[in-house]
C-alpha cells in the first residue's frame, strides 16, 4: 500500500519533522486499509489534510517544544517508577540522618540492614539529586512517581468525562425541544459555580464509599495498583486518588456538553445529513458517522487543552489535602507537605511545581497550536510559510 | 468632450497585495482622468480591481495591500497635489471633506454602536466644519433631509441596526456630503439594496449632484446605471482598464473584445438583442496573470503577440482609448 | 428605566431555579454520600449515642431528602441555623467571611484588567510580531502555572527577601459603609488603611488573578483585531477621521465580547479562592468551604455555595446590563 506522499511533496520544503510525520499517518492508513479495504481511496482527501495540518504543525515552535515537554512527561510518567533511584515511599532517614529535609545534592550511605532489602536498596552511598522530604524520602524519585500519578489520573479522567459531556450535549442538540432544555438547565446549574469547589466537595466525601468499592474488587483494585505504579499495601491511600478521578469526572463534562450541543446544532443544519436523514438512516449512526467527525476538530483542542487542566487540578486539589494522601507521590501534595518547611527547604515546593508547570504547559502549547492548525483563517498562513520558497519568489 | 478641467488623476498605479497565497496583482498599471462636474464611470466583472482602484485614491488600502508605484494627482483649486505623496494629516483632512467616499454595503460601513447622527456629526467635527458634536448633529437633521431620509428629526437619534437598508445607505451619503466634497466615490452604492430602493438612491444621487455641483467616480457593473448616469466610461479588466470612452460611442461603438463580450453578457440599455451570452472562461488568478493581454486567454481574437506583450494604450478615436493589438499593424483593423 | 427594572425582575427570577439546583446539588454530594453525618458531628467514633440521637433530631437527618433540604435552606436563609461544628450561626460566618475574598476578587480582577487589556491592544497592535508570540507565550504560561506554586515563589521574593508585604492579619477599618474594607478605604480617601489593605491582599490578588491576565490579553487582541479590521473602521478612515477617534470606535466594538469573558472570569475566580487563600492564610469563604468540607460540616458547604452561586449570576447579570449599555442592538 503506497502513500501518494510525494504528491505533496512536490510543493512543500519537507523537513526530518514532516517525513515521521508522514510515517505515523502512513502507518495510520495502513492499518486501516488492513481493517478496512479501500478505506484510503475512499479517504484521501481527509488523509491529504491531515498530513497538511502535520506540516502546518510541525513549522510552528511552541508547538514543538510543547510535543517534546509531553513527550517527555509521558516517558518519565512510563519509565519513572522503573528508574527512580528509589521507591516513593523509602524513608531513607531510617539509613541516614543527613537525608532527613537534606538539600539537593546532599550524599547519604545507605548501611546494609534487612529493612534497607525490604525497601530493594544495595548498601552504598547516593546522591539526592534533588533533595529528600522530612521523612529522608529521595525528591527525584517521588517527582518520578509524581508524573505516573499525574498521567494515570488525567487518562482516567479524560477517558470519561468529557465523553459524558459530549454524549449530553450530542442528545441535546440533536433531539432538540424539551429533552434539549432540560439537559442544558442542568449543564447551566453545573457552570453556574466552579468547578474546582465541587470537586473538593466530592473528593472529600467519596473515599469511604470508594474504599469499600475497591475492598470489594480485587481486580481492578490490583489493576489500578498497578497503573498507578503503588504498593499493595497502599491500595487505602489510593482510593483517595481514584476519589479525585471520579470527582473531576462529575465535573468534567459541562463544557463538553455546551461546545458539542452548538457544533451538532449547525452540523444539522448541513445538507449531508438533511440527506441521510431523509434516506432513513438511524439517528445513532448520523451522530456517529457524520456529526462526531465534523465536531471532532474543537473537541480534539479541548481534549488537549484539558489534559493540562485535569493535570493542574489535580495537583490543586492534593494541594488542599482532598486529593492525594501520603505516602503517594503526588506533585501537589508533595507541595501541601513540603510547605511547613519553607522557604528553609525549598527545593519542596520548587520541583514539583515546576514539574507540573512544565507538564501542563505542554499541552498547553500543544492544544492551541493545534487550534490555528485546525483553524482554516490561521492555517492558511502557516501553509504559506510551508510553500517552497522560489513559488513565492517566483510571484514577486 | 472638448475642454478638459481635470479634478484628479491617475497615472500607472500599481497596487499589490501580500496574501498567503501569493502575491496579488490587483492593480496593474492604470491612468485615468475625471473632469469636473463629470460623472465617470468604472466598469467591469467582480474582483477586476474597481473598488481597489478607488481605495488607492487616498490611499486607503490597508495591509497586505500595498500602493507600489504610481501618482494620484489631486487638482486642488487648480493646484496639484500627489496624494500618493502627500502627509497622513494633510490626506486625512482631503478625505471625507474633499473625497468623500460611499460604499457597497452600508450595513457594514457605519458603527452599529453610534446613532447615525452622530457618525454625521463627527465626521463634520473632525474637519472642522462643527465646534461641538452637538452641533453637528443639529445640523446632522438638515444633512438627512437633503437626502431624503423620512423624519429626520427621529432618525437622526437612530441606531443602524433601527434603519431600513435605504436609510443607512441614505445615511451614509449624508455623511459623505456633509462636507460639501467636489469628488464623490460611489462604489457600487446600491448593489446591497433591492431593486426600488436602488432606483430612489440612484435619482437621489442624480438630483445631489446637479445641486451640489459634484464630481462622481461611479463603480458598478450595472451597464443599465452605466447608461443612465455616467458621462464617461472606463471598462476594466485584471487589474487594468482595456478601454475608456464617451459613453455613447462605448455602447454603440465597442473596441476591445472584452467590452464587446461585456456588453453582449448584459441587456444593452441602447440596443435590441436576442440574447445574452456569457463571457466564456474565468476570471482570472491575480496571483499568476496570464502573460502580455491580460484578456488573451480568453479571447476569441486572441493572436500570436497577445500571450507575449502587453498591448498599448491605442487612441482610436477623440477620447476613445483601448489597449488591444487588434488596433495595431498586428491586428490589421 | 422601567424597561431595566422589569429586565432586572426577570432575570432576578430565572436566579431562583439556578440557586435551587446549585444548592441541592451540593447538599446532595455532601449530605448524602457520606455515611454518618451525625456520628461525626457528635465527635467521631467516640460520640455518644444519646448525643448522636439528638443531632438527628435537631437536623432531621431521618427525614427524606426533599424534607431535609427544604429545613437547611429555610433555616439558612432566615439566619437560624446553627453549625453543629463551630455552634455558630452560619449566615452570620458568611457575612464576615465574603467581604474578605470578595475584596480578593475584586483585587485579582484589578490586575486582570489593568495588565491583560493593554497587553492584548499591544499584541494586536505588533500582531506575529516577538512581542505578540512573547504575550501568546505568557499567557500559554499564565494557565500552565500551578498558582501554590508562582505564590510560593512570590511569598519568598516578597516577604522573604524584599519584606514588602505582611502575611498576617486582615486589615479592617474602624468605619464600615459597603461592608467590603477596600473599598470603604478608597471612598473615605483613607490612605494608610488601603496601603495597609494591597500590602496584605495585593500579592494574593495578582496571583489569584494570574491566569486571568493572559486569558484577558489573549481575547483582547483577538477581538481588537476583528474590529480593526471592520468594514466600518476602514469606512472611519474614508470619512477622514483622526487616529484617535478611530481607535475609539475600534476599542468600543472590541469591548462586546471582552466583557462576557471578563464576567464569566469574574465568577471563576471565586473557584481559585480556596488555594490562594490557603497559601496566604487569609480568613475567607475559600478556606471557609475546605474547612466545612473536612469537617463535613455541610450545612456551612450548602450556604458558601449559595453565596458563591449568587456572585457568579450576579457578575453575569452586570455583564448583560452593561452589554446593553455598551451594544444598542441589545434589548433588555
Ligand atoms: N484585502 C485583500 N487581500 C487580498 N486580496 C485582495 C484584498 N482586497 C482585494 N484583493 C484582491 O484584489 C482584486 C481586486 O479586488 P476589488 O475588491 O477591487 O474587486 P472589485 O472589482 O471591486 O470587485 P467587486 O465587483 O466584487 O466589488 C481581487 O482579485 C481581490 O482578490
Ligand atoms: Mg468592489
Amino acid at each position: 500500500m503506497s502513500i501518494a506522499a510525494e504528491e505533496l511533496g512536490e510543493v512543500y520544503e519537507k523537513k526530518v519533522l514532516d517525513k515521521l510525520s508522514d510515517a505515523v499517518i502512513g502507518g495510520f492508513v495502513k492499518i486501516a486499509e488492513t481493517l478496512r479495504p479501500g478505506w484510503y481511496r475512499r479517504n484521501k482527501s481527509r488523509v491529504d489534510e491531515w498530513r497538511l495540518m502535520a506540516y502546518a504543525f510541525n513549522r510552528s515552535p511552541p508547538g514543538i517544544i510543547g510535543m517534546l515537554l509531553v513527550l517527555g512527561f509521558v516517558l518519565v510518567a512510563l519509565v519513572g517508577p522503573y528508574v527512580a533511584p528509589f521507591r516513593y515511599d523509602t524513608p531513607l532517614q531510617f539509613f541516614d540522618q543527613n537525608s532527613y529535609l537534606a538539600p539537593p545534592g546532599t550524599v547519604i550511605s545507605v548501611p546494609n540492614s534487612t529493612l534497607a532489602q525490604n525497601f530493594g536498596i544495595k548498601p552504598g552511598n547516593y546522591t539526592l539529586l534533588l533533595g529528600g522530604d522530612d521523612y529522608g524520602r529521595d525528591l527525584w524519585s517521588r517527582i518520578l512517581y509524581g508524573a505516573r500519578t499525574s498521567f494515570v489520573v488525567a487518562i482516567l479522567v479524560m477517558m470519561v468525562g468529557p465523553w459524558i459531556g459530549i454524549a449530553i450535549g450530542l442528545i441535546a442538540g440533536y433531539y432538540g425541544g424539551k429533552i434539549d432544555e432540560l439537559l442544558m438547565r442542568i449543564t447551566d446549574v453545573f457552570l453556574a459555580f466552579p468547578g474546582l469547589i465541587l470537586a473538593i466537595a466530592f473528593s472529600a466525601v467519596l473515599p469511604p464509599r470508594i474504599s469499600a468499592f475497591l475492598e470489594s474488587h480485587a481486580t481492578i483494585r490490583s489493576l489500578l495498583l498497578t497503573l498507578f505504579a503503588l504498593e499493595e499495601q497502599h491500595a487505602g491511600a489510593m482510593a483517595y486518588l481514584v476519589s479525585v478521578v471520579v470527582a473531576l469526572w462529575l465535573v468534567w463534562w459541562p463544557g463538553y456538553a455546551r461546545l458539542v450541543r452548538g457544533s451538532v446544532l449547525s452540523a444539522r443544519e448541513n445538507l449531508y445529513v438533511e440527506a441521510a436523514r431523509a434516506l432513513g438512516v438511524p439517528t445513532r449512526w448520523i451522530m456517529i458517522r457524520h456529526i462526531l467527525p465534523n465536531i471532532l476538530g474543537p473537541v480534539l483542542v479541548y481534549l488537549t487543552l484539558d489534559f493540562g487542566g485535569v493535570i493542574l487540578t489535580e495537583a490543586g486539589l492534593s494541594f488542599l489535602g482532598v486529593g492525594a494522601v501520603p505516602p503517594i507521590a503526588d506533585w501537589g501534595r508533595i507541595v501541601y507537605d513540603g510547605a511547613n518547611f519553607f522557604p528553609n527547604a525549598w527545593w519542596l515546593v520548587f520541583f514539583p511545581g515546576l514539574a507540573t508547570l512544565l507538564a501542563v504547559l505542554g499541552f498547553n502549547l500543544i492544544g492551541d497550536t493545534l487550534r490555528d492548525v485546525l483553524d482554516p483563517k490561521t492555517r492558511r498562513s502557516l501553509e504559506f510559510k510551508l510553500k517552497k520558497r522560489e513559488e513565492v519568489v517566483e510571484g514577486e | 468632450m472638448s475642454s478638459c478641467d481635470p479634478i484628479i488623476e491617475v497615472k500607472n498605479l500599481y497596487v499589490n497585495f501580500y496574501t498567503y497565497a501569493g502575491v496579488v496583482k490587483a492593480i496593474d498599471g492604470v491612468s485615468f482622468r475625471i473632469c469636473r462636474g463629470e460623472t465617470y464611470c468604472l466598469v467591469g466583472e467582480t474582483g477586476c480591481g474597481k473598488s481597489v482602484t478607488a481605495k488607492s485614491l487616498t490611499r486607503l488600502i490597508r495591509s497586505p495591500g500595498r500602493i507600489e508605484k504610481g501618482s494620484v494627482i489631486y487638482y486642488r483649486d487648480g493646484k496639484p497635489v500627489d496624494l500618493l505623496k502627500l502627509g497622513e494629516e494633510e490626506l486625512r483632512g482631503i478625505r471625507g471633506a474633499e473625497i468623500s467616499y460611499i460604499f457597497q454595503d452600508p450595513s457594514s460601513s457605519l458603527d452599529p454602536l453610534y446613532t447615525i447622527g452622530y457618525q454625521v456629526a463627527e465626521t463634520m467635527k473632525e474637519h472642522g466644519r462643527v465646534a461641538s458634536i452637538k452641533e453637528g448633529i443639529r445640523r446632522a437633521v438638515d444633512i438627512l433631509r437633503t437626502v431624503l431620509m423620512p423624519d429626520p428629526e427621529t432618525r437622526v437619534k437612530n441606531y443602524p441596526h433601527e434603519l431600513s437598508g435605504g436609510m443607512k445607505q441614505r445615511g451614509v451619503i449624508g455623511i459623505s456630503l456633509s462636507n460639501k466634497p467636489r469628488l464623490v466615490i460611489a462604489d457600487e452604492p446600491t448593489t446591497a439594496l433591492d431593486a426600488t430602493v436602488q432606483d430612489q438612491i440612484m435619482d437621489l444621487l442624480k438630483k445631489l449632484k446637479a445641486e451640489e455641483d459634484l464630481t462622481v467616480l461611479l463603480i458598478t457593473h450595472n451597464m443599465g446605471l452605466v447608461a443612465d448616469m455616467c458621462d464617461r466610461v472606463a471598462v476594466m479588466y485584471a487589474g487594468r482598464i482595456v478601454e475608456e470612452a464617451d459613453v455613447f460611442e462605448l455602447f454603440a461603438n465597442p473596441k476591445h473584445p472584452y467590452t464587446q463580450a461585456l456588453l453582449r453578457a448584459v441587456p444593452n440599455p441602447m440596443k435590441r438583442m436576442d440574447k445574452l451570452e456569457s463571457i466564456p472562461g474565468t476570471v482570472p488568478n491575480l496571483i499568476f496573470p496570464p502573460s502580455g493581454c491580460r484578456f488573451h486567454p480568453r479571447c476569441p481574437f486572441a493572436m500570436d503577440i497577445c500571450s507575449r506583450e502587453r498591448p498599448p494604450d491605442l487612441e482610436v478615436a477623440p477620447g476613445h482609448r483601448v489597449a488591444c493589438w487588434l488596433y495595431t499593424e498586428h491586428g490589421g483593423r | 428605566m422601567a424597561e431595566l427594572k422589569r429586565f432586572l425582575i426577570r432575570r432576578l427570577i430565572t436566579f431562583i431555579p439556578t440557586l435551587i439546583g446549585v444548592t441541592f446539588i451540593v447538599f446532595v454530594i455532601a449530605a448524602v454520600i457520606p455515611a454518618n453525618p451525625a456520628k461525626m458531628w457528635a465527635g467521631g467514633e467516640k460520640a455518644r449515642p444519646e448525643v448522636v440521637e439528638r443531632i438527628k433530631k435537631e437536623y432531621h437527618l431521618e427525614d427524606d431528602i426533599l424534607t431535609q433540604y427544604y429545613f437547611v435552606m429555610t433555616k439558612l436563609l432566615k439566619n437560624e441555623m446553627v453549625s453543629p461544628v463551630t455552634q455558630h450561626y452560619i449566615w452570620d460566618d458568611l457575612k464576615m467571611y465574603f467581604p474578605v475574598t470578595f475584596q480578593l476578587t475584586i483585587i485579582a480582577f484589578f490586575f486582570i484588567i489593568a495588565i491583560g487589556i493593554p497587553l492584548g491592544i499591544v499584541a494586536a497592535l505588533y500582531r506575529d510580531s516577538v512581542v505578540d508570540t512573547a504575550i501568546r507565550i505568557l499567557a500559554l504560561t499564565g494557565v500552565s502555572t500551578p498558582i501554590f506554586w508562582l505564590a510560593y515563589l512570590m511569598i519568598f521574593l516578597f516577604f522573604t527577601r524584599l519584606h514588602w508585604i505582611t502575611l498576617a492579619g486582615t486589615p479592617t477599618p474602624p468605619y464600615s459603609i459597603t461592608g467590603i474594607p477596600l473599598i470603604d478605604a478608597i471612598l473615605k480617601g483613607d490612605l494608610d488603611m488601603l496601603s495597609q489593605i494591597l500590602a496584605r491582599f495585593g500579592l494574593p490578588g495578582f496571583i489569584l488573578g494570574f491566569a486571568g491576565i493572559g486569558v484577558t490579553a489573549r481575547i483582547v487582541r483577538n477581538s481588537f483585531l476583528d474590529s480593526m479590521s471592520a468594514d466600518f473602521t476602514e469606512y472611519a478612515m474614508a470619512r477622514g477621521l483622526t487616529k484617535m477617534r478611530i481607535y475609539m470606535h475600534v476599542l468600543k466594538n472590541a469591548m462586546v465580547p471582552i466583557v462576557t469573558v471578563l464576567g464569566l472570569m469574574f465568577g471563576g475566580l471565586l473557584g481559585g479562592a480556596p488555594i490562594t487563600e490557603t497559601v496566604f492564610g487569609i480568613p475567607g469563604l475559600g478556606r471557609y468551604m475546605l474547612q466545612a468540607i473536612r469537617n463535613f460540616d455541610y450545612l456551612a458547604l450548602v450556604g458558601s455555595v449559595f453565596f458563591v452561586a449568587l456572585i457568579y449570576l450576579i457578575a453575569n447579570l452586570i455583564v448583560d446590563i452593561l452589554y446593553a449599555f455598551i451594544d444598542p442592538r441589545v434589548r433588555y
